[in-house]
């Protein structure tokens, strides 16, 4: 009789064990980057200091069916630029390539006619929308215009004529309420 | 763990220590770059439809008119108003002469008459708003921004 000597398999299980901790961390960096790097080209509202009044209206931002264009006339230095006349506790800047026109993140300078002639084209077209049948003159498309307090009142004055040449003649002015 | 396992259960193990560090990152990030949003509003400032850049001319001119002058003295920082060429100091009295001026109008049985900003190109525009607020304030609804020269040709 032969002999049976019971032998124990080896133990082959593998360790299917998965560090997710590598994982999480590339996936929050990830976010970071993409939060940083978003595109904020499309982006209506440019940081401005509005002026204070107390005859406002809420703005709760709804825009009628004839859709509203949102323009901002800000201050805004290329890089590398400094303006010491500027700040926004009141400085005031007269420097007429500081202030710029921006439209769903594009920046257009009124004294230049070529830029000029794009923001036309561009209200134009917004005014186009807001037209009850081809040809008319008069658009029902509305125009919020949110400037600077410090913003000379010629920058703001050029953006109401586009708008009146375009037809556009439903002009909103951006305002804050005075604090309490 | 949930169900009533103990963590020695779960195989796959997450240290969770490096996932918290970053969050807080993220926090740190939100916090430093919020901004709180300002309570926004607007005034109502719609151009005339028939009259301006591309209306036909005013066949009879009205040649009385409430108009405010505003001026940007660069020098000292400051805006010079002046009502129908009358310099004006004080918010109060610059209210009392435009409801006058525009009572006076009413009473000639002329309400639509308004008041007409006229500011230079430099003027800050949040003097051009407080004006416009003044008027708003003081039940003067009808109120019209003079429309720059047209270049000489």
């Amino acid at each position: 009789m032969s002999k049976h000597i019971k032998v124990k398999p080896p133990d082959v299980e593998e360790a299917t064990s998965i560090n997710l901790v590598p994982m999480v961390d590339i996936m929050f960096l990830m976010l970071l980057f993409f939060m940083l790097g978003s595109d904020m080209g499309q982006r209506e509202l440019e940081e401005v200091t509005l002026p204070l009044a107390e005859s406002i209206k809420e703005d709760k931002g709804d825009a009628p069916k004839e859709g509203r264009t949102t323009i901002n006339v800000y201050h805004d230095l290329k890089r590398g630029q400094s303006c010491a006349d500027y700040d926004k506790e009141g400085g005031i800047c007269r420097n007429d390539d500081h202030w710029k026109v921006g439209i769903r993140g594009h920046d257009y300078n009124t004294k230049d006619p070529e830029q000029l002639s794009r923001l036309t084209g561009l209200l134009k077209r917004d005014a186009d929308e807001g037209k009850a049948a081809i040809g008319d003159r008069v658009s029902e498309r509305l125009v919020m215009i949110r400037a600077d307090r410090a913003a000379p009142y010629g920058a703001v004055q050029h953006v109401m004529n586009v708008c009146a040449t375009c037809g556009i003649y439903k002009i909103e002015t951006g305002a804050a309420a005075p604090p309490k | 763990m949930a169900h009533g396992g103990s963590s020695e259960d779960n195989p796959v193990a997450l240290n969770v220590a490096p996932m918290v560090d970053i969050i807080f990152c993220l926090c740190i990030f939100f916090m430093c770059s919020f901004h709180f949003k300002q309570l926004e509003g607007k005034m109502e400032s719609w151009l005339p439809k028939d009259k301006g850049v591309f209306g036909d001319p005013v066949p009879n001119p009205i040649l009385e008119e409430v108009r405010v002058f505003m001026k940007y003295d660069a020098g000292t920082g400051n805006v010079l108003r002046k009502v129908n060429a009358k310099p004006v100091e004080s918010d109060t009295d610059l209210a009392a002469m435009l409801v006058e001026g525009i009572s006076k109008y009413k009473s000639l049985g002329r309400p639509d008459t308004p008041v007409i900003i006229d500011a230079e190109p430099e003027v800050p525009w949040k003097d051009v708003i407080h004006v416009m607020d003044l008027c708003k304030v003081n039940k003067l609804e009808k109120v019209e921004l003079a429309a720059p020269m047209p270049p000489k040709k």
